[in-house]
This record gives C-alpha cells, structure tokens and sequence, in this order.
C-alpha cells in the first residue's frame, strides 16, 4: 500500500524507503505498489485531532477491506503489521480480512517454511534483546555519532572527510584506511589515504561502509607497517617499526552502511565458557579477518558448535564493544567441502539459486522428440556459413560452454580471412525478460575450482548457445583479414615476468562511454586507445549488452525499428559498476576455491613422509622478513619466512638443509642475506631456485592456508623429469580431482568434439606448444596471485 | 440598526425551476453554423473557410437569407425611431456627447435640440455659448434615435415635448436585451409613478406629474419635495425590476406591474432577498402566463 | 520539498493525477451584474475572476482611439492572499505588467477588433488564489467573460501550462511541480483551427522534446475546451429559457 510506503519514509526515514522501493521494483519478488491514497474508494480523509499512525492504519486497513470486497470476497486478505491496538480493533471486523502480526501469519499460512520460521524467530528475539538492553546501559564505549546535518556541513566545509573503509586484512585490529571519495580530494589537498588506528578510532564503522573522517592533529599521526605477519587478534604490532607516519584520523559518522550476510563460527566449547555470564549471547567469529566479531543471540550455541552459519548485523549501540546481530541460518560443518563452497559464495555475495519456473518457461525447447531448428524467417535473414566455411573451437577438451569460434580461409588474393563467430545469446534472451534479469543479476558465470555456476540456464549455456560441433546454431560473425604470425617459446621465468607485469598494470573495469571522456578510454594493459569485447555472451553479460548494441546500430544504419530496450546512461553506469563488482566477486571466489582445494589437498599430507609435500620453487619477490616464492609444479605462490614468530633467522647448514639459529636479516633490493649470530650468513637472491616445503596451517573460524618453509637453498630436482614438462594445468586438475574423488563428488563431463580430419592440411592447425597455449597458461597464472593474503 | 447575515447555499439552475427546455438553435464561438454558401451573413458571425461562424455565444435567427446569431447580452445597438435616456458626458461644440450604454457614445447635435419657448429659428453663437446653461455633464435626458453613423454611433434629437431633462427620480441600469420592444416606452402606472423604458437599458422612474408641463419643453428641473408614499412606490418599483433582471425576465408595463402587486405583501426591502425575489418573479410568471393562456 | 517525486514509477503525479490529466475545472458566467461581462474559474486549486467592460467610448485620450479597429486594454492583478505568503503586489509591478500585456496579445488575436472601431475593450483579470497555472486561469476566464459580454471572438481561447519530468510531458501543473524547477511552458490555443494565439516559455528545454510538451499542453487546451464549452451551453441556454421563446 502507498500508505504504508509513506509510513516507512515517516518514520525510519529516506534510505529504508529506498530499501523497501527497490525491493519492490525488483521483478522476482512479484510486488505491487497500490497507490490507495488516489483511489476513490480507499481514501479516507484524515480526521481533525487524528495521530498520523492512527490514521494510517485507519486508511491500510480500509483499502484492505475495498480490495477484499473487489475481489468478490474470494480470497482472504492478509494485514501484517506489529501494532497490537490495530491487531485488536480490526482483527474480527471483518470476515476474511485479516489482521496479524508477522509471526503468527508465517504460523499459520506457511507454517512449511523453516527457514524463514528461524528467521523470524531470531529477528524477534534480537529486536526484543535490544528493547531490554537499552534499559541498563554500561556507559558508552564509543562516542556517538554526530546528526546528519552536522556531518554534510562539515564535508562541505572541508573539515570532514567522506571515504569508504577499507580494514587491513592483516591487522584487523589496529589499522584501517580510508580511501578518499570524490571532490573531497582536490579539496583537503590530501595525497594518500587517511589512517584509522585502532577500533576505538573506528568508532563502530565496519569494512565497506561510506564513513566521515576528521583529521587528528599532526602530532597525534601514526604509521602503517609493512612486515609480513600472521592475523593475530591481538593489538600490538609485531615489534617492527612503523614506517614514516601518515595522515591520521577518527570517524565521526557514517554515512552508509554496508553490510552484507556474513559466514561466522561459533566458539569452541572452551571458549564459550569463558565468555561467561550470559549464555544466551555468543560472540562468533566472522570468516572474514576485517569484520569483528558479532554478538547474536540463539539456543543452539551447544547444537551448532561446528557449524559454519550466517548471520546479519543489525545495529553496534554506542554502549556495547561487539555489534548486535542475529542467526539467519546454517552453511554446514566445519571443514565439509559443500558448506566451505557455501561460505565462499556468502562471502562474496554471490546467489546461485536454481532458476525460477518462469525463467525455464521462457527458454526454447531442444529435446530429441521435438529438436530446436534455425526457423525460415532468420535464415532468410542471416547469413549461411554451414557450407562455405570451416568454423573451429579452441575452447579446451571437453568444454561445454562454446562461446565463441573461428574459421580460418584463404582468399583470392592471397589474404587469410579471419573469422570470429560468436554465439548469438541475444536471440534467445530477450530484454528485461526473467532470464535476462537474472543473467544481470548474477552478470558473469562463476567458475570455481571444481563446479561452474552458469549465467544462462543449461539448455542455453551448454546446448542451444553453444556453437558445437555438429549442429546447426546461429551466431555472429566478425571476419578479418591477417598476414601470419609466430609464436615464440618460454622458459618458467618468462612467464613468471609476464604475469608480474600484467599484474603491475591498473585492473580494466567496464564504464560508460557516455559517462567518460574520449581520451580516458584506453585500456593500459593492451595498450590500446579502445577496447571492448564480446566474444562470450554466455558467461559475460557485458557482452549481452554489446551485442544489443551492436543490433542496435547496425538497425539504425538498415533503417529497421530500434527497440526500446537499449540503458540510458545513468543506467548504464549503474550496470557497469554491478558488473565490476560482480567480476571482482568472481575473482575472488575462484581464488579462494582454488586456495580450499590446494589446502585440503595438502591437509592430510604429513609433510615429512609425502613427496609431495617437496617441491622446487622460484623467489619473485623479497620482502623485510622474508620471501615470496612460486612453485611451478602446482602453481602455488606463498610467503616464506625468513625470521620467525621466536625471533630465529634462518641458516643453511653444508647439507643445504635449513636450521632456526639466533640472528639478523639483512634486506637489499635484490637480495636479502641472513646473517647468524656464529656468523653463518645464506643469501637468496631473486629468481633464485630454492627447495620448499609445504604443510597447512589450519583454522577453525577461517580458512585454511598453505604454508611455504624453504628447507634448502638448492634447486629441488625431481627424478621425474616428465612431470616438469607438464603444464601447471593438467596438474592443478589432478589436485581438484583427487580432493573431489576424496569427497566422493563425481564431476566427470566429456562432450565429444568432431575433429574434421581431412581438411586439417588446408587449414594448417598447430599441434603442440604455439602461442595459444602460453596465454591460457599466463591467464591461470594471473588468477592465482595470492600475494595479497600476506600483507605485502 | 438591524443586520442580517447569510450563509451561501448552492442555488439552482433556472431550467429546473422552469422546467422547460429551449427549442433555439444555440451557438457557441467557433461553432459552424452553416457550410451553405447562399446564405447572408448578419451579426454575431463571420466567414472563414467556406464555412459559417458563429463570434458570439447565443441563438441563431434566420430570416429568409440572413442568418445572424444574437448575443445574450450585448451592448445597446441603435436603431432609428428607439427611445433612450441617457447621460450627458461632455459638452462640445455645437452638440453633446451622451452616454447611452452603447459601444459608442451617442451624440445630441445643439440643432436637434427644442429650445426653450419652442423657437424655431437656426441656432446662432450665443446659443452655442449657452449650451450648458441648458444641459451639463451629469444631466440626464430622454431621446429619440434619429440617425445611426456608419461607425454604429447615434444621433439623438429631443424634438418633442415629452423628450428633455430629467427631473427627480431613480434610474436603474439594466442590460437593453431584457427590454421588450413595445409601442410606447412611457407608461403611466396605476399604482403611482411613471416609468420610461429606454430601449438602451436605462429606465427612469418618476414621480407622476400633476399636470403636463406646456412650455419650456421639459428644461425645468421641478425640485419640489416628493411625498414619502410616492417615493415608496417608486423604491417598490425599482426593486421590482432589479429583481425581474435578476431572474433574467423581459421588462414590459405589465411585467413591472405583476411583478409591484406581488411584492406588495412584503417589505420594501425584502424584496430583494433571493428566496422572495424567486418567489415574486414566480408569480410574476404565472400571471403573465395566465394572461397569454 | 527535497527529494519530491514528482512523477511516481506507476505514472502518478504528487496530487494522483497522471501525467495528461487536468485538473478540476469549475467555471461560471455573469457572476456581476454591473459589468457588461463576468466569470470565474476555478482550475483545481487556482482561482481567477475576469470582468469586461465593453465595448465603449475611449476614456482618457482620444489619441489613442485607433480608427479601424478596437483598443483591448487588459490589466492583472494578482490578491495579496493568492498565494501562500501575504504579499501586497502594487498595480504597475512588472509581473502584473507582463500579465497584462500578454492577455493582450492573446485576446487581439481572438477578439474580432475590425467590427468595433474606435471604441475600447477593457478586461480585467484578479487572481484570488495561485497554485500553478495562473496565466492559463486568467485566460480561460478572460474568454468567458469576453463570451459574456457579447463581444464577437472568432472562436474561444483555451490556455493550458504543460511541464516535462522524466521523460514524460505533464499537463497542467500545479504550484508544487512549477516550483520544481524543471521546463514548462504555457500555451493559448483556438481550439477550432488549433491556432497558437500564445506559447511562453522561460525555462530551458532540448528541443528534441518540444514537440512532445506542446502537443500535451495543446491536448490539454482541447479538454479546458471540451469543459469551457460546456459550461458555456449551459449559461446560454438557462438564459434563453429564462427570457422566453
């Protein structure tokens, strides 16, 4: 009711009220917005003296009873609402009509659904817990935020700071930054980010919300430090000096809150009972380092003792240390394969739920009684390329999502013809259709480790968009013509360069052409003045839209209708920065997977008897206390230490075996030399081959990581000179599959692709190493970077 | 002093009292009349693009060939041989401009003037200069259209005994389409005063004189002081006619007679409250119907 | 108000109206009995009162007296308790002159001036409440009263203000959607040839979207029509009855 949207915007303000709009406008939920208030019928004029609750009620109540009478009194209709006087004045006035509150409705019309049952009892309890405890109030542990207006005026005059906080991962505790947002960086003339030391600094603001900053006074300035280090939940540093101290500050205000579900585990038995006092709240640790630890309330604490489960946060009162939150509900065990995936798609907000009823109505249909067929009218229109040319996939073995493929041809005068044919998505996918919301929705296929999530349901994604072999399919052609090119070959360290310098480039997000101007189109990692791509509109919905795009302009130039489906620009830009998020939550997801993967296959390995556990790897980077080292065999990258929790150096014996003796380390820009205290000094250099050691360091409320111990100083060779020739690929898959095989997950998928042997020697394919394969190798190595996982 | 207040209540259409419905063929501005070409256009219309027009918002007459549209209301249209009554303006050379409730101020030309003792001689200088010994601004006279100027201006002349200044009385302003065309314009009334119905809208009434004046033509103001019965009759009267206007009724002796013997079981100055304003003209209506039937 | 929606998701507008809808319209003939011609109008919550004197002998200088056609004198005036703050307006103010003279140019468009020369037109037009759409009141009332007093026009004259929110023309606004800021324009038409007697704008507006608010400003003139005719018809033959055939 129009009615009750206005109460929300009255009483809880502007932001809830775009919460509630956009929710309702979401296509999925099936929510209409009935304006009562211009209905003949329903309004009800306010009356003299009337409370505006009272009257609201009054007029939500009375187009309940309009609507329950305009649909003949066939069905009953349903008013939720916490109030009790309503529920007691109106609830028996009319038959059919009625008038509950939200958990007695759930009771008695959905009395099935558990999930939101637990729900709801946990909000309720939270929500309860809140009222009883603003009663005794233990002081304030933080100061309060200052009023909107204050916080506006101050950004506005510049004494304020607006920015998004970013927690240091590794020192979540202690340090914070705040990236600078907007106009307020050509205003306060400030070159680098502001520093927040310590929680009380942070004043209740949690990773990723828009906070308001105010500097501290120079003398007050502290540093960041930039020694590798372990999470440790305690506050002091790890005894190196800070560097030279940076721009300090302290959040006054918050201007948005961003938060999200997070994936938390509860506390150990021991644990528990040191928490002391009240068992019914239970502080649980969040999975991600950044966020603290979340105070809920819930009976199950004994139940769910391994579990990992979610929970929202609710509000962080100025009285009390820890956030209020409460249980949503249960991932799985502790360490279960599912339940981790399952966090690891929490984490980044990635939903994957099966596609709706409505979303499968709309999808064509291919089954072997009735065979999907290019109809007469688009063959008329488009182009015939079944006979005249040879259309190829290099999409590797047993890929099920061909998006995109070519065909080579020699021409008459002596030029090649490139073709590029790419699935043609967008005759299937119409827009703003169920499928294409939820294709924008989720904005890319998600592929992890072991499983893909597509963009597109099967039938479209793996049958009729794929362009396989054997079939007919529709798709979209860009031919080009190219003189012949070579293909070099490399060495590991090759690669490794490579990918350090792709690296080193500034990560290409999509914009708007209509929101950016012309000379700040380039793409720095190509080196090119413009670039897009749309070669798989399968798994990108960027490439959907480039695709409408192009229809759209060749339309123009034939004169046919456009139609209207095409973003404005303010919806674009919108769309861009979804899809960038999305991109980056697909990043991140693929790398944790792999991380889990590389962490349980390693788990139940004994280092000291598993060959294995040994592997050779090169140095790329050097740190303070220690290396960063790359192992060419699993494609692994990790931190190795060279100094100890204990203070020890390491040193390297005669046998090239490592030892842990008392000492110093000397740091230079392309070496680092241990020195002991008897005098013994190893030097590693970069791009030095060391031999190293690798064990799992495990975690009960976060993930497990892979630790790296040099053991030697000397290359490892192993006897097996086969498996070095091998590329990293073929041996992270038999990683993936002998944890899966361990998990008893069977993912086994051979599609059988034609090769059309006699007209290989007119179309000269490549066999072996060529250049294609070096770029799929340096993709997987970019996806891989895990440098970031120890503070470096 | 005694004060009344009223609060406003929504009135009715006149047609639901009536209960009657027009049979006229009524136009609005813009309204094509007719796309024959044969006819002649009279007032209220004009010619565009082969057709019709209607410019003026009311009932279209035909006569033979001439289709005109007459207005509601309308600003008095002289035509020769109209009594008018009407008040001096200005005083120019040789004649004065008189203001007859016309889209043009009417003119009296000093040689259609009656001079005093009846003379007939051509008017010389000094009669010029004596002009406003005669009439002044402010003065009002009652006339008779002689002639109408091509621009619709009139000329009036008072070339009879019964036409000239006007004395004691009480003129009321009414719109000219509400006064019925009749054979004579001055009436007697039998109840105690004189009315002159100008076709122009303005009707004077009077006191009804002893006896005729015989000379000087009506210049003579008589000032004698009226009697307090006449002047009630007169207050009577004009109410009377405010009251028929207001019900938009046709002005005619025996309108205003009906009407003045219906009021007279009320006060004066009731009359002119809605509900007995409605309630006379009713019966006013009735009447005058009677005597029709 | 900040943050405002002045046109809703579902095609609503503050008051409920959509987009092409007018508002209320009321409108009566003859409210003075003094005047030659009279009427009031009430357009939603925009109140106006127009009364015409004429046509009748030049007053003042008879230098002015054009010698083929009528002189049309319009004057506006706008109460102080119009509009939401008391404000006392002095007559000769530049508003109230702007007023006035735009009238006057859409009423000697209508007003058939070569029948009446030499003589004068006066109209007068008294604003006692504005909530948007002050210019169209005035001279919808202006044309009724004109009607009123029998003056020859060639056809009515229906004014009608038209705004563009969203992609969407708005038709008729009201105070709150005029104070937005956004584009608007007001526009006079005669209905019957669709003649534009005025269109004034002061706002900015790309032209790729004029075409869009002009043809919703002329729809909604059309409908004022529609309404003025009416009420029109109505009067003429209450009157008629009244006199008698």
């Amino acid at each position: 009711m129009q009615t009750a949207c206005q109460a929300v915007q009255h009483q809880r303000g502007r932001r809830q009220y775009n919460r509630l709009r956009n929710l309702m406008k979401d296509a999925r939920h099936d929510c209409v917005l009935f304006a009562n208030e211009f209905q003949q019928y329903c309004y009800l004029p306010r009356e003299r003296g009337e409370a505006m609750e009272k009257w609201q009620t009054r007029s939500i109540y009375n187009a309940a009873v309009w609507y329950y009478h305009h649909c003949q009194d066939r069905m009953p209709i349903i008013m939720v609402t916490e109030d009790e006087e309503a529920i007691q004045q109106y609830g028996s006035e009319t038959e059919g009509v009625f008038v509950i509150s939200f958990k007695n409705y759930l009771d008695n019309f959905w009395p099935d659904l558990k999930a939101a049952h637990e729900l709801c009892n946990s909000i309720l309890q939270s929500r309860w817990e809140r009222e009883n405890e603003s009663q005794e109030s233990h002081g304030k542990e933080y100061p309060e935020h200052l009023p909107l207006e204050v916080l506006e005026a101050g950004i506005k005059s510049g004494r304020y700071i607006q920015g998004i906080l970013n927690v240091n991962k590794h020192r979540a505790q202690t340090e914070a930054f705040v990236r600078l947002q907007g106009t307020s960086t050509k205003d306060s003339g400030l070159v680098s980010d502001i520093l927040i030391h310590g929680m009380k600094a942070r004043n209740r603001s949690i990773h990723g919300d828009v906070v308001v900053v105010e500097l501290l006074p120079e003398n007050e300035w502290k540093g960041r430090t930039v020694a590798l280090c372990e999470n440790d939940s305690d506050d002091k540093a790890s005894g190196e000096s800070p560097s030279e101290p940076m721009s300090t500050g302290r959040v006054v205000g918050i201007l948005q809150k961003n938060w999200r579900d997070y994936v938390v585990t509860f506390p150990s038995k021991e644990e528990v009972q040191s928490q002391g006092k009240n068992a019914q709240k239970i502080l649980v640790t969040p999975w991600d380092y950044r966020i603290p630890k979340i105070r809920i309330s819930t009976q199950q604490a004994e139940a769910l003792q391994d579990f990992r489960v979610v929970v929202r946060i609710d509000s962080w009162e100025s009285t009390s240390l820890y956030p209020n939150g409460h249980f949503v509900r249960v991932l799985g065990r502790i360490g279960d394969l599912e339940g981790e995936i399952a966090t690891i798609l929490v984490e980044n907000s990635i939903s994957v739920v099966p596609f709706s009823e409505a979303q499968m109505c709309e999808m064509p249909v291919n089954t072997p009684e009735n065979p999907w067929k290019v109809s007469p009218e688009e063959e008329r229109e488009r182009r015939d390329l079944r006979r005249t040319h040879l259309v190829f996939s290099i999409d590797p073995k047993g890929c099920e999502d061909v998006d995109d493929t070519l065909s080579v041809r020699s021409l008459n005068n002596g030029n090649l013809e490139l073709g590029v044919h790419i699935a043609d998505v967008t005759h299937f996918v119409a827009p703003n259709s169920c499928t294409d919301i939820e294709a924008r929705t989720r904005a890319t296929t998600y592929y992890l480790a072991d499983r893909r999530y597509d963009m597109l349901p099967s039938i479209l994604s793996a049958d009729l968009c794929s362009l396989l072999g054997g079939v007919d399919r529709s798709n979209k052609t860009l031919a080009d013509s190219l003189d012949n090119a070579n293909d070099p070959s490399d060495p590991i360290v090759n690669r490794l360069l490579r990918s350090m310098a792709s690296q080193a480039m500034s990560n290409a997000l999509y914009f708007s052409t209509g929101s950016c101007a012309e000379e700040e189109f380039h793409h720095y990692g190509l080196a090119l003045d413009k670039y897009t791509h749309f070669t798989s509109p399968i798994r990108r919905y960027s490439d959907i839209v480039v695709h409408r795009l192009l229809m759209a302009a060749i339309s123009k130039d034939k004169k046919m209708e456009i139609k209207e489906n095409l973003f404005s620009n303010k919806d674009l830009e919108e769309l861009c920065r979804h899809i960038n998020n999305r991109n980056r939550a697909a990043q991140h997801s693929q790398k944790q997977s792999t991380e889990l993967f590389q962490c349980m296959y390693f788990k139940d390995k004994d280092p000291e008897t598993e060959e294995r556990c040994i592997s050779d790897g090169v140095i790329y980077s050097i740190r303070t206390n220690g290396v960063l080292v790359f192992i060419p065999r699993f494609g692994i990258k990790g931190a190795a230490y060279l100094k100890n929790k204990d203070g020890l150096v390491i040193a390297c014996g005669l046998d090239s075996r490592s030892e842990w003796k008392p000492g110093s380390l000397q740091r230079f820009q392309n070496k680092i030399t241990s020195t002991t205290a008897g005098g013994e000094s190893v030097t590693f250099h970069l791009f030095d081959h060391v031999t190293v050691k690798i064990s799992v360091q495990a975690s009960r409320c976060h993930t497990d990581t892979v630790r790296l111990e040099i053991i030697s100083n000397k290359p490892y060779v192993i006897p097996n000179t086969e498996i070095f020739h091998q590329s990293s690929l073929l041996l992270k898959s038999d990683l993936v599959k002998e944890v899966t095989r361990s998990v008893e997950a069977q993912l086994a998928q051979e599609v059988k692709v034609n090769i059309i042997q006699e007209e290989y020697q007119e179309y000269c394919q490549t066999k072996g190493r060529s250049l294609y394969t070096l770029l799929e190798e340096i993709r997987d190595l970019a996806l891989l970077d895990v440098s970031n996982n120890y503070g470096m | 002093m005694a004060m009344e207040m009223r609060l406003p209540v929504a009135r009715k259409p006149l047609s639901e009292t009536l209960g009657r419905d027009s049979k006229k063929h009524l136009v609005v501005p813009g309204d094509t009349i007719t796309t024959d070409t044969g006819f002649m256009r009279g007032h209220g219309t004009y010619m565009g693009e082969e057709k019709l027009i209607a410019s003026v918002a009311g009932s279209v007459e035909r006569v033979n060939k001439l289709i005109c549209v007459k207005a509601l209301k309308t600003r008095y249209n002289g035509e020769v041989g109209d009594i008018v009554v009407g008040r001096i303006t200005e005083v120019q050379q040789k004649r004065w401009k008189v203001e007859t409730n016309s889209r043009l101020d009417s003119v009296l030309l000093l040689s259609s003037m009656n001079l005093p003792g009846g003379e007939l001689r051509r008017r010389s200088a000094e009669d010029e200069l004596a002009m406003r010994g005669f009439l002044q601004e402010g003065d009002l006279i009652s006339a008779e259209v002689q002639a109408v100027f091509s621009d619709g201006a009139v000329s009036l002349h008072t070339r009879s005994l019964k036409y000239g200044k006007l004395g004691q009385g009480v003129l009321v302003q009414v719109s000219p389409s509400l006064v019925k065309r009749q054979k004579t314009h001055f009436h007697d009334l039998p109840c105690g005063a004189s009315v002159i119905l100008g076709n122009n809208g303005f009707i004077w009434i009077y006191p009804t004189p002893e006896h005729k004046e015989e000379d000087a033509g009506g210049f003579t103001a008589n000032l004698e002081p009226v009697s307090l019965a006449d002047r009630e009759v007169i207050s009577r009267l004009r109410n009377c006619i405010v009251s028929l206007v207001t019900q938009r009724m046709m002005l005619y002796d025996t309108s205003i007679l009906y009407c003045y013997e219906a009021s007279l079981p009320h006060q004066i100055k009731d009359i002119l409250k809605p509900e007995i304003m409605e309630e006379i003209v009713m019966e006013t209506r009735q009447r005058l119907l009677e005597q029709e039937g | 108000m900040a943050g405002l929606e002045l046109l809703s998701d579902q095609g609503y507008r503050v008051d409920g109206r959509r987009a092409g809808e007018l508002r209320k319209i009321q409108a009566r003939m003859g409210v003075f009995a003094q005047a030659d011609g009279s009427a009031y109008i009430e357009q939603g919550n925009t109140k106006a009162l127009a009364v015409v004197y004429g046509p009748h002998e030049i007053r003042g200088s008879r230098a002015r007296a054009l010698p083929d056609r009528a002189l049309v004198n319009c004057q506006y005036s706008s109460a102080t308790f119009s509009t939401g703050e008391r404000k006392r307006r002095p007559h000769g103010d530049r508003k109230s002159c702007e007023m006035g003279l735009q009238l006057r140019q859409t009423f000697e468009a209508a007003i058939l001036t070569q029948l009446h020369p030499r003589s004068q037109i006066d109209i007068y037009v008294q604003v006692l409440q504005a909530d948007g759409g002050t210019y169209a009141a005035c001279v919808n009332a202006a044309t009724l009263a004109v009607l009123d007093a029998g003056i020859p026009m060639r056809d009515f004259v229906c004014a009608c203000s038209a705004g563009f929110v969203d992609g969407t023309a708005l038709a008729d606004l009201s105070h709150v959607e005029e104070a937005a800021g956004g584009p608007q324009l007001a526009l006079a038409l005669l209905p019957a040839s669709g003649q534009i007697a005025l269109l004034e704008m002061d706002s900015r507006l790309h032209e790729d979207h004029l075409d869009q608010v002009l043809e919703a400003a002329a729809q909604a003139a059309r409908d004022v029509h529609t309404l003025l005719d009416r009420v029109v018809r109505q009067h003429v033959r209450e009157a008629t009855i009244s006199l008698g055939d």
